[in-house]
């Protein structure tokens, strides 16, 4: 979720900052100092905890870290909350000065929890995990985007450096009442789906909505197709570092060619390369478009704004039936960092920020959790909330989650997400796009 | 006063100069080009790697097309604003018009709008069901209308116009105020030599105007080399890599990848255009001295 989200809340403002950052890019670097905790002026021991969050999981999350301090007698948290974008310039920041927090959300794979960890400022969550019971609290899936080897050098084995609280999953979300209009019933397969767009189209409808200005958006397309057609194991090796498998690979280029044929057909929104996701959402919302290939993230405001008339699939598979793999992720993990003075407090922390009682507060709110509630599953409030609990559901069950093949690297906004752009609007051949995405991605490797 | 002391007193005063560009200016520059022989994630130990960003730098076709685009913005940013500012210039500041003040105001006024803000309305303007492309289509140009941001063709063009926009009224402001400082006599002079308004222009008023249209031209051209708030607003480098320009880069791998050497090296590398470009437009000035 890591760009989709930072994408998104990018504001205008900040591109004023960054303005201002590039003038004066060259001031330097930080402090080595490596303080410890602050403690309360009143002696009892306060927590610093930062987080990138906003909107209801920031609310919520609030409200849980203060029920912590209510069973807590003495014990303050203090949180500290940054604009995603600049997040990861500021966290860093934070943990190398003198006053570094103790608890902080990072950023799956490489985005962020990456460089931390092989900076040693995270702590491997080991002594933790079995007095908590936290490796039975999550499914396996979810587990091994948190798993980092100690040197940092290797993603998605070896020790949990995170605890996730939230999660995301890629699909499609659409128009019930054009679907029915355009007497087309939910597709059941990939090739029942791109019948789908064609009758769209042909009805001169929008059949795809995507605002592709951030670049993201387009890879996010891309995995909705490479999950059909990349399998498991090139998926996952990619995202973890595994050199036998290259962006080469012929599902990938299968994939990437779909995607570019969608485009050419006119399956895709004109103008999409212009629009912000949130233009997109916004248009969909006021009938433009039948399907709109999006994350979960986005259901809340959706289903705020259609009510009923929109809602969720998964991927379909190839053969009618077949388990649904899907991209996702579980979100942001809660870390504790090496300067933290106060370790197990930090740990009683998480633990209490990621127990059933905050999924069920999350799920009901309309999001989803990496715990896996089953029938535990608080009342949603909207179709589109119940579609994409089940959904998720039976990923978790299924043991299919697949995860962002922009984990990979940390350089995904420099070549992969211009590159696909380019491979979408037959720009760059997909095999030679991907040779280049490749490229960047040995470099990556090689600097490890 | 010694011969010492008259030979010390010019430093002398510019020395509070001096005191400012030190700390501000010369340390941070030095400092940048230190950073930029290093490896440095901005968290782990920097590993000295001598010219290797450089190295990267010019062998990367991303890195060229950065520059490639910056210098297609100089077209837009800086040449193209002198030469429409100077007819406008000219013409209002010889024939009284009405309104002529409002119209330079006007003129200037994309001026003072924060980039942000004209990055955002131009998004606007321009995209697909915009109001250009309304007005196309009102016209019958249905061809014409093209989703300018998002197009691999028009994307760079459409940023570099609104450069144009920006800067045409800085320019037309600069000539204005030269032309104010052409003595009249210069251009009796000319009417008595029987000279017509294109010699008059060519003999009295470019001559005239030769320092502000360096200033304007240095200003525009570092404009140019290094916009990356209009890019960053409108279109983050996209389509593709059309519309990446150096600003971009420094940005992305000094604040999201983590590769502070490699966008040190970038940003000594656009120093050093900026520094040349500059140079050279001056040194044709002095060149050619009115």
């Amino acid at each position: 979720m890591a760009v989709t989200a930072s994408a998104r809340r990018r504001s205008a403002l900040r591109a004023v900052t960054a303005a201002l950052i590039i003038a004066g890019i060259s001031t330097g670097c930080g402090t080595d100092n490596r303080g410890g905790a602050a403690a309360a002026d009143d002696g009892g021991p306060t927590l610093q905890v930062w987080t990138a969050e906003s909107a209801s999981r920031l609310q919520l999350v609030q409200q849980r870290a203060e029920q912590f301090s209510t069973a807590h007698p003495g014990v303050k948290v203090d949180i500290t909350v940054r604009d995603f974008g600049s997040y990861p310039a500021q966290l860093k920041l934070a943990l190398a000065s003198d006053s570094a927090p103790d608890v902080v959300v990072g950023n799956l794979g490489w985005s962020l929890d990456g460089p931390l960890i092989k900076a040693g400022m995270l702590r491997a969550l080991d002594p933790w995990v079995a007095r908590y019971g936290w490796d039975k609290r999550f499914p396996e899936d979810a587990q091994q985007q948190m798993r980092f080897t100690t040197d940092g050098k290797q993603f998605g084995r070896g020790a949990i450096f995170g605890i996730p609280y939230a999660a995301d999953i890629l699909g499609w979300f659409y128009n019930v009442d054009k679907l029915a209009a355009l007497n087309i019933g939910v597709p059941a397969t990939l090739d029942e789906l791109e019948a789908a767009l064609e009758i769209a189209r042909r009805a001169g409808e929008a059949p795809i909505m995507l605002g592709n200005k951030p670049q993201w958006p387009g890879l996010h397309l891309f995995y909705l197709v490479s999950d059909r057609l990349a399998s498991e194991r090139e998926i996952n090796g990619i995202v973890f570092g595994d050199r036998s498998v290259q962006w080469t690979a012929p599902g990938f280029v299968a994939s990437a060619r779909k995607v570019a044929q969608w485009n050419a057909k006119g399956y895709i929104a004109p103008g999409a390369n212009s629009m912000s996701p949130a233009d997109a959402l916004a248009r969909f919302t006021r009938g433009a478009g039948v399907f709109l290939p999006a994350g979960s993230w986005n259901a809340a405001e959706l289903a705020a704004a259609m009510g009923d008339n929109v809602a969720f699939f998964l991927m379909p598979p190839l053969r009618k039936g077949d388990v649904n793999r899907a991209t996702g992720s579980v979100g942001y993990g809660w870390h504790i960092t090496a300067a933290s003075r106060q370790a197990d407090l930090a740990a009683e922390f998480i633990d209490f920020m990621t127990q059933e009682a905050f999924a069920i507060q999350l799920t009901a709110g309309g999001d989803i959790s990496p715990i896996e509630l089953g029938e535990r599953a608080p009342p949603m409030s909207s179709r589109l909330a119940r579609e994409i609990f089940a959904a998720w559901r039976s990923v978790l069950a299924n043991g299919t989650l697949q995860p962002y093949l922009d984990f990979s690297a940390p350089n995904a906004g420099e070549v992969l997400f211009p590159t696909m752009q380019s491979i979408i609007a037959g720009r760059v051949p997909a095999q030679e796009g991907l040779e280049l995405i490749e490229q960047s991605r040995q470099e990556f490797l090689d600097s490890l | 006063m010694s011969a010492r002391g008259r030979t010390a007193l010019p430093y002398l005063y510019l020395l509070p100069a001096f005191l400012f560009f030190v700390p501000f200016v010369l340390v941070p520059f030095a400092h940048t080009v230190g950073l930029s022989l290093y490896h440095w994630d901005g968290l782990t130990r920097a590993a000295f790697t001598g010219f290797d960003n450089y190295r990267e730098a010019f062998a990367s076709t991303l890195v060229q097309s950065a520059f490639g685009h910056a210098l297609v913005l100089i077209f837009f940013f800086g040449v193209l604003p002198v030469l429409l500012a100077l007819p406008l210039a000219v013409s209002s500041a010889r024939a009284s018009i009405p309104g002529g003040n409002a119209l330079r105001t006007l003129i200037f006024l994309p001026q003072a709008i924060p980039v942000v803000v004209v990055g955002v309305s131009w998004g606007w303007i321009l995209a697909l069901d915009g109001p250009l492309n309304a007005g196309l289509r009102a016209l019958g140009l249905q061809w014409a209308a093209v989703d300018w941001l998002g197009s691999f063709t028009w994307a760079l063009p459409s940023l570099g116009l609104v450069g144009t926009w920006t800067l045409i009224g800085l320019c037309v402001t600069l000539f204005f105020a030269g032309l104010q400082q052409i003595p009249a006599s210069l251009y009796d002079a000319a009417a008595v030599d029987g000279a017509g308004r294109w010699r008059e222009f060519l003999a009295v008023t470019f001559p005239g105007l030769k320092g502000p249209i360096t200033v304007a031209l240095s200003v525009t051209v570092i404009a140019a080399l290094r916009t990356f708030d209009l890019v960053f607003v409108t279109t983050r480098g996209g389509p593709g890599i059309e519309t990446v320009v150096p600003g971009i880069l420094i940005y992305r791998r000094a604040f999201e990848d983590g590769r502070l050497g490699s966008a040190a090296a970038i940003a000594v590398l656009l120093s050093i255009v900026v520094f040349a470009v500059t140079f050279l437009i001056n040194r044709i000035a002095e060149r050619n001295p009115p």
